[in-house]
C-alpha cells in the first residue's frame, strides 16, 4: 500500500498554497515525491512555500493567482501546463470569510453576497474547469475540493459562506459522477474549525482552547492534520473514492443534537 | 485519561510515508471471512502493525481459516454473536499483542429476502451478525483500548441506501453507523475515534452480475465503471487507524466509485 501512497514523477497545482491548510498539503504531497505548483494572492508567501518545497528536493513553480478572477485561473493551468507540460492533481483549496461573515442575514448587500459567492464557489468552479479541461486532454486527473462544515449545518454567522461551500460539494459530486468514466476523479475536504498557523498570543491560545471545548474531540484541529487526508486523496491509494465528502472535524458533524459533552446520566438543573 | 492536547505531528520513520505509519500499532481485526480482510491485514502490516485476527463464528474449521488469515500472528475462533465469547477471546489476543491501540469489525452475515419471508430467525441472526456484532466487538475492544485509540467498522452500502429485498440486511448495517456517531461522541474525550468505512459494490458483493458494462446495467450504474476491490478500502482504514487521523471521528467514508453519489 505504502507505494499507491508515493506520488513520484506527479505535478499538483494547489490554491491558497501559500499558508494554512494549502501550505501543508503543498508540503505532504512534495514529501511523497510530487512537483509542486503554487497559487495564492500573496507572492511572499507562496515564494516561502515553495523554497520550503525545493527544500525536500522537488520542483516548485510560484504562480500569483486571484482564484475569484476566471483570467487568472485559466492562466494558472495554461501556465503549470507549459513550463511543466502538464499536471495530474489540482487542489483548489483557496477560500476565506468575505464581507458577508457575521453580518445578519438583513445586513448582508449585494456586494457581500458576490463577494463570498465569487470567493469560495464561483473560484471552485473556475478551477475546476481549468483543471478539467486539461484532464480530459490527458485522459486523467485529480480534483480535490475544499469545503467546510458550514456547509452542511445552518451557521447563523455564516449564511453565505455556508452557502457557497455547500455548492462545492455538490459541485464536486456532480463532477465526480460524470467523469469516473474518464479516468477523473474528484474528491472534496470538508474541515470543521481548524487553526491555520502555529499559534503564539496567549489570548489567541485561549481563543483556540475554548473553541476546542465545544469540539467532541476537545480540541480545534491543526493545519498538519489536513496533509496526510491530502495525500490519501491525491494518490492511488484512494483510486475507488469519488464524489466524496469527507468530513474532518473532531467529530462535530457526527453529534449536534445536544452541546458537545451533554451527559443525559448527570442530573440536570431545572 | 483524557487526550486533550493536539497529537504531535507524525513521526516520519525510514520507508514509510508521515502520516500512515503504524509502526508499535497494535490491531485486532474482527472477522477474518470478510472478502477485504487479507487486503486490510496485509496493508496494516506493511505500515508497521501488529495485527491479532478473530473469526466470526467458531463452527468447522474456523481456527485453521483464522490461523491462516493471521499468518502466523495471535488468531483466535470467535462467535461474533455471543458478547461473552468475544470478551474473553477480545482479552486473550489483547494479552498476547501487550495492549490495543486499533479495533477494525468487518460483520459478514449477509441474506437477500423479501420482507414477507424474513423470519424472526433470520432477522435476529442478521441484526446478531452485523449489529450486534460490531457493538461487541467495539464493547470489548474500547475496554483494552489505550489514550488515542481506534475503532473502524467496515460496511457495505446498504448501510446508507435501501434496495428491495435487503430491508432486515440494510437496518442491521444502518444501526452500525449509529453506534459510530454516539460512540464518537462517547470516546472522543480519550482521543479514540470511531469511524465506518461504507465499501460500495464490490467484486464480492452478492447478486453483482457479470464484468462486462454492455451486458451488466449494474455497472454501468457506477461511475466507476468497475466494482470495488479489497485493497480499495485497506488504505483507508490503514489512514483511519494512524495517529494523524485523530481530528476524524463519527464519519461513514464511502468508497464507492461514485455509485452513491449520484441522483
Amino acid at each position: 500500500m505504502s507505494s499507491s501512497l508515493r506520488l513520484d514523477g506527479r505535478r499538483a497545482v494547489i490554491t491558497g498554497a501559500g499558508r494554512g491548510l494549502g501550505r501543508e498539503m503543498a508540503l505532504h504531497l512534495a514529501a511523497a515525491g510530487a512537483d509542486i505548483v503554487c497559487a495564492a494572492r500573496t507572492q511572499s508567501q507562496i515564494e516561502a512555500v515553495a523554497d520550503e518545497i525545493r527544500a525536500l528536493g522537488r520542483r516548485a513553480l510560484v504562480v500569483p493567482t486571484d482564484v475569484a478572477v476566471p483570467g487568472q485561473v485559466d492562466a494558472l493551468a495554461e501556465r503549470a501546463a507549459a513550463e511543466w507540460g502538464g499536471f495530474e492533481i489540482f487542489i483548489a483549496n483557496a477560500g476565506g470569510g468575505g464581507g458577508a461573515s457575521g453580518k445578519d442575514i438583513l445586513e448582508i448587500s449585494d456586494d457581500d453576497w458576490r463577494e463570498t459567492i465569487d470567493i469560495n464557489l464561483s473560484s471552485v468552479f473556475y478551477s475546476a474547469r481549468a483543471a478539467l479541461r486539461h484532464f480530459r486532454k490527458r485522459g486523467d486527473g485529480n480534483l480535490i475540493t475544499v469545503a467546510s462544515g458550514t456547509g452542511m449545518r445552518g451557521d447563523p454567522r455564516t449564511h453565505v459562506y455556508g452557502a457557497a461551500k455547500a455548492g462545492v460539494i455538490t459541485l464536486t459530486q456532480s463532477i465526480a459522477v460524470r467523469l469516473a468514466r474518464e479516468n477523473i476523479r474528484a474528491n472534496c475536504i470538508v474541515p470543521g474549525f481548524v487553526l491555520q498557523k502555529t499559534l503564539h498570543d496567549p489570548d489567541e491560545i485561549a481563543l483556540a482552547r475554548s473553541r476546542g471545548e465545544r469540539i467532541p474531540a476537545g480540541r480545534v484541529g491543526e493545519a498538519w492534520e489536513l496533509g496526510p487526508l491530502a495525500l490519501y486523496l491525491a494518490s492511488d491509494a484512494s483510486a475507488y473514492m469519488t464524489g466524496e465528502a469527507v468530513v474532518i472535524d473532531g467529530g462535530g458533524l457526527a453529534g449536534g443534537f445536544a452541546p458537545t459533552g451533554w451527559d443525559l446520566l448527570a442530573e440536570q438543573s431545572p | 485519561m483524557t487526550a486533550r492536547n493536539p497529537l504531535p505531528p507524525p513521526a516520519v520513520s525510514e520507508g514509510r510515508l508521515r502520516g500512515f505509519d503504524l509502526e508499535d500499532r497494535r490491531a485486532v481485526f474482527y472477522a477474518a471471512e470478510h472478502p477485504a480482510a487479507p487486503a486490510i491485514i496485509h496493508a496494516l502490516r506493511e505500515a508497521g502493525a501488529r495485527v491479532a485476527v478473530a473469526s466470526a463464528d467458531t463452527g468447522g474449521d474456523a481456527l485453521f481459516k483464522i490461523k491462516r488469515a493471521a499468518a502466523g500472528g495471535p488468531a483466535e475462533a470467535v462467535d461474533l454473536a455471543n458478547g461473552r465469547s468475544v470478551q474473553v477471546a477480545t482479552r486473550k489476543l489483547v494479552k498476547q499483542l501487550g495492549g490495543l491501540d486499533i479495533a477494525i469489525a468487518a460483520p459478514v452475515a449477509y441474506r437477500a429476502a423479501p420482507l414477507h419471508k424474513t423470519a424472526d430467525a433470520d432477522l435476529d441472526a442478521l441484526l446478531a451478525g452485523n449489529l450486534a456484532a460490531v457493538y461487541r466487538a467495539f464493547r470489548s475492544a474500547a475496554r483494552e483500548l489505550d489514550d488515542g485509540g481506534r475503532l473502524i467498522a467496515l460496511l457495505a452500502a446498504p448501510a446508507v441506501r435501501g434496495l428491495a429485498n435487503l430491508s432486515a440486511y440494510s437496518a442491521a448495517q444502518a444501526g452500525v453507523i449509529g453506534l459510530v456517531r454516539s460512540l464518537s461522541q462517547e470516546l472522543a474525550p480519550h482521543g479514540i475515534t470511531v469511524n465506518a468505512i461504507v465499501a460500495g459494490w464490490t467484486e464480492d458483493s452478492p447478486g453483482r452480475g457479470g464484468d462486462d458494462p454492455e451486458a451488466n446495467v449494474l455497472l454501468r450504474y457506477i461511475p466507476a465503471r468497475r466494482f470495488g476491490r479489497p485493497e480499495d478500502v485497506a488504505a483507508l482504514a490503514v489512514y483511519l487507524a494512524s495517529t494523524s487521523s485523530g481530528y476524524i471521528t463519527g464519519q461513514a467514508i464511502q468508497v464507492d466509485g461514485a455509485a452513491l453519489k449520484h441522483l
